[in-house]
């Protein structure tokens, strides 16, 4: 593992116009290993938008996005697999049951790295949860099977688009803990909140569109 | 590795379709019974002469299949797109033909292999000789994977349209106008005794050139849809 580059995640100078409206312009920022950015703007500004291109959904009008100081568009495979990108909707399927659903989210991915599915519901608050419907979930307990994708795909870059919607108090320190974990191992998050985050051991660095 | 990978992920694809399908039967019978209506309307509204069913049925079996087909397509990918799974799924570092081919093949699997066994049972409500009923059977077997294949484009490019219905038709039927004419001269000419290889050929070649060219059709219209 030691040869692989530390992650890097570049944008420069990115334009975005979409629905004849600018949305941002200009915009530059580097993310590197063990950094945290929140962005921040006003609903409307372009926030969604924003994460959609830095994945690799919507193509960029202008301006160049890198991955450890390649084109995402040139290594666009590696890149997914190096990518957990979580948006406004969760990607469950109401028809499966949580253990299932995880499976299928695992089985999209590259780096699987646990088979202990119910372990890793239990730890996102799930405990008990495998056999059951996700349609029988409340908005908080479908964004947190949501969440769980993150721990079943071993990704350096998380994009996360307001993960915590819907969430409790409990359910927002339980994933403040996942998040300096990967923190810690060098990963890499963006996301877009309305909470002001004040972890006091997490350095957030804010992006304002 | 890939290649497991790959396999892995095709089979879970294809597998969790299935699954939802199974369990959420009323799309799965729905068409089902909408051609058992249309099919069993004709002997009643025209007369049980023999004569006129046989000359109009393989028509009939075949218009009906199509309308059928039309009803499921919505559900390819609606549910997908409502929910965020197939953002997830675009997503995914794996091949996307992976993915569209096995969420076309389980959709065969679910609409087309149902209507096919429908038939069979129907044939002989509709005074099929065995020969044609044969024939029939081939041609569906061909053509109906087309239906799917050529349903799923339409399908991607209409997804989060509101009432799509009228667009998916405008977009398939002339797509699949060749697999109608084909399938029905083809049983036609079986009932008259005339041999049907050279109209089977083509209904294989128009599956082959579906097969290859629908999935790239189905990955562009899911990602420009994605994308808005």
């Amino acid at each position: 593992m030691s040869n692989i580059p530390e992650p890097s995640l570049t944008v420069n100078g990115l334009n975005c116009y979409r629905y004849d409206k600018a949305f941002f312009r200009g915009l530059s920022f580097t993310a590197g290993a063990g950094k945290l950015l929140q962005i921040e703007g006003e609903n409307g500004s372009g926030k969604t938008t924003l994460l959609k291109v830095l994945c690799g959904l919507i193509e960029t009008d202008e301006g160049e996005i890198l991955w450890c100081g390649k084109s995402i568009y040139s290594v666009i495979d590696e890149y997914r697999g190096e990518l957990h990108y979580l948006g406004h909707k969760n990607g469950i399927k109401a028809g499966l049951t949580c253990l299932e659903n995880l499976k299928v989210l695992s089985a999209l991915g590259n780096q699987i790295t646990t088979n202990a599915y119910s372990a890793v519901l239990r730890r996102y608050g799930l405990g008990g949860y495998d056999n059951i419907y996700a349609y029988t979930l409340s908005a908080g307990q479908k964004r947190r099977l949501s969440l769980a994708r993150l721990a079943v795909n071993q990704t350096r870059l998380w994009i996360l688009d307001e993960p915590f919607t819907s969430l409790d108090e409990k359910g927002k320190n339980d994933m403040k803990r996942v998040f300096q974990d990967h923190l810690k191992a060098n990963g890499i998050i963006l996301l877009t909140s309305h909470d002001n985050i004040q972890w006091k051991d997490i350095d957030v660095t804010r992006i304002q569109l | 590795m890939t290649r497991v990978r790959i396999l892995n992920l095709f089979s879970t694809i294809l597998f969790r379709d299935l699954l939802l399908g199974v369990r959420n039967q009323s799309e799965l019978v729905n068409p089902l019974i909408f051609f058992i209506m249309v099919i069993t309307m004709f002997p009643l509204s025209i007369g049980p002469e023999q004569s006129a069913l046989m000359q109009i049925s393989p028509a009939i079996v075949w218009v009906a299949a199509v309308l059928a087909s039309n009803l499921t397509i919505d559900g390819i990918f609606r549910s997908d797109y409502e929910d965020g799974s197939l953002e997830q799924m675009i997503l995914s570092p794996h091949s996307g033909f992976t993915l569209v081919m096995a969420k076309i093949l389980a959709h065969w699997l679910l609409a087309g292999v149902p209507l096919i066994i429908m038939v069979l049972m129907a044939g002989p409500f509709l005074y099929l000789p065995d020969y044609a009923l044969q024939t029939l059977f081939y041609t569906l077997l061909l053509g109906t994977p087309v239906l799917s294949l050529i349903g799923a484009i339409a399908g991607g490019l209409t997804m989060g349209v509101r009432s799509s219905g009228m667009l998916q038709a405008l977009l398939i039927l002339p797509l699949i106008m060749p697999l109608l004419i084909f399938s029905v001269s083809a049983v036609n000419n079986a009932m008259k005794g005339l041999p049907v290889t050279g109209e089977l050929y083509f209904l294989a070649a128009i599956l082959v050139l579906a097969l290859t060219l629908a999935p790239i059709a189905v990955f562009s219209a899911l990602k420009i849809r994605l994308s808005e």
